[in-house]
């Protein structure tokens, strides 16, 4: 049923190299940092207590580790016909179903209010490979640097993506 | 607060409770949050209808993000040097999910003491949907 078929195309290829940035339009902010504790469920005081994180040793608060390399507001793209606002290479893959494989963080210094973060996502490889369920996937990694306004890196985000062929008939 | 090098040992466990009962309103808060409007975590008709899922499930990097309270409660968080995920199997609304970190190493590195740990996360029903590795600095 499933005829074999290349995901991995000459054109795919030539998107191997790219990079875009995105510069964040404002500072982070301490309203946004809040919300994202919130949202992990998470009441470290340190995400919204200036006092408190000044005693341990911080300028202000901080933001949780993941945030900086979450904030797809940094991208400040419209939203696709999905809704999605976020950073997306759009890439010209056809009947497949996209898959996060994994996530690598490294994390320079903690992430201020204040700090006015801009991201340089570069895609480094596309590999296809054998699927345990027949046929083939894709794996496409990326890398994201994130600076603040004097170009100081904040944190790096190694990603893993998986497009896998949908099944035919839905 | 975070643990010092005297304290901890290669094989030592620390386990935290990371959710009970994920909400669908938790993932539409971490959607907003974080601003990954994908709709195949906020529209449940999307999710089944048009990418052909059970529903609507979890942000992986909400997952790996309640995960890494784990890894701020034990180093302190300006000491959290690096922190990986795989995902494994997917987090669904109405799921626990519980987190273990183990001790896999303590080395010195450029002056520092750096604790080396493994991460899983796993949900009620015993399946594991995070394998991670943390590395963050500690005191002596």
């Amino acid at each position: 049923m499933s005829a074999e078929r290349t995901l991995l195309t000459d054109e795919l290829k030539s998107w191997i190299g790219r990079e875009v940035s995105y510069p964040a339009r404002e500072e982070l902010g301490r309203a946004s940092i809040r919300y994202f504790a919130m949202a992990l469920a998470d009441d470290n005081p340190l995400y919204r207590d200036d006092a408190y994180a000044q005693e341990a040793g911080h300028p202000s608060l901080v933001a949780p580790p993941t945030f900086v390399v979450e904030t797809c507001q940094y991208a400040d793209r419209p939203p696709n016909h999905h809704g999605y606002i976020g950073h997306g290479w759009d890439l010209p893959i056809e009947g497949c179903r996209m898959i996060r494989a994994g996530n690598a963080y490294e994390f320079i210094r903690p992430v201020l209010p204040s700090d006015r973060v801009s991201v340089t996502w570069t895609l480094e490889d596309m590999v296809e490979r054998p699927s345990s369920r027949g046929g083939s996937q894709l794996f496409v990694s990326s890398v994201a640097r994130h600076y603040d306004a004097d170009g100081e890196l904040l944190a790096v985000n190694r990603e893993t993506l998986v497009y896998q062929p949908l099944e035919g008939g839905t | 607060m975070a643990v010092k090098a005297s304290e901890i040992s290669v094989g030592d466990t620390f386990d935290e409770v990371l959710v009970e009962d994920l909400k669908r309103t938790q993932l539409v808060m971490y959607s907003g949050a974080s601003g990954d409007y994908n709709p195949l975590h906020s529209d449940d008709i999307y999710s089944r209808e048009v990418a052909g899922y059970p529903g609507v499930f979890a942000h992986g990097m909400l997952t790996m993000g309640m995960t890494g309270r784990v890894v701020t409660d034990l180093f302190g968080h300006e000491n959290v040097k690096k922190y990986g995920v795989r995902f494994t199997n997917q987090v669904w609304p109405g799921d626990d999910l519980k987190s273990q970190a183990v001790v896999e190493d303590v080395r010195e590195e450029g002056g520092e003491i750096l604790v080396d740990i493994k991460l899983t996360t796993t949900n009620q029903n015993g399946d594991v949907v995070v394998m991670g590795n943390a590395t963050g600095r500690v005191d002596p």
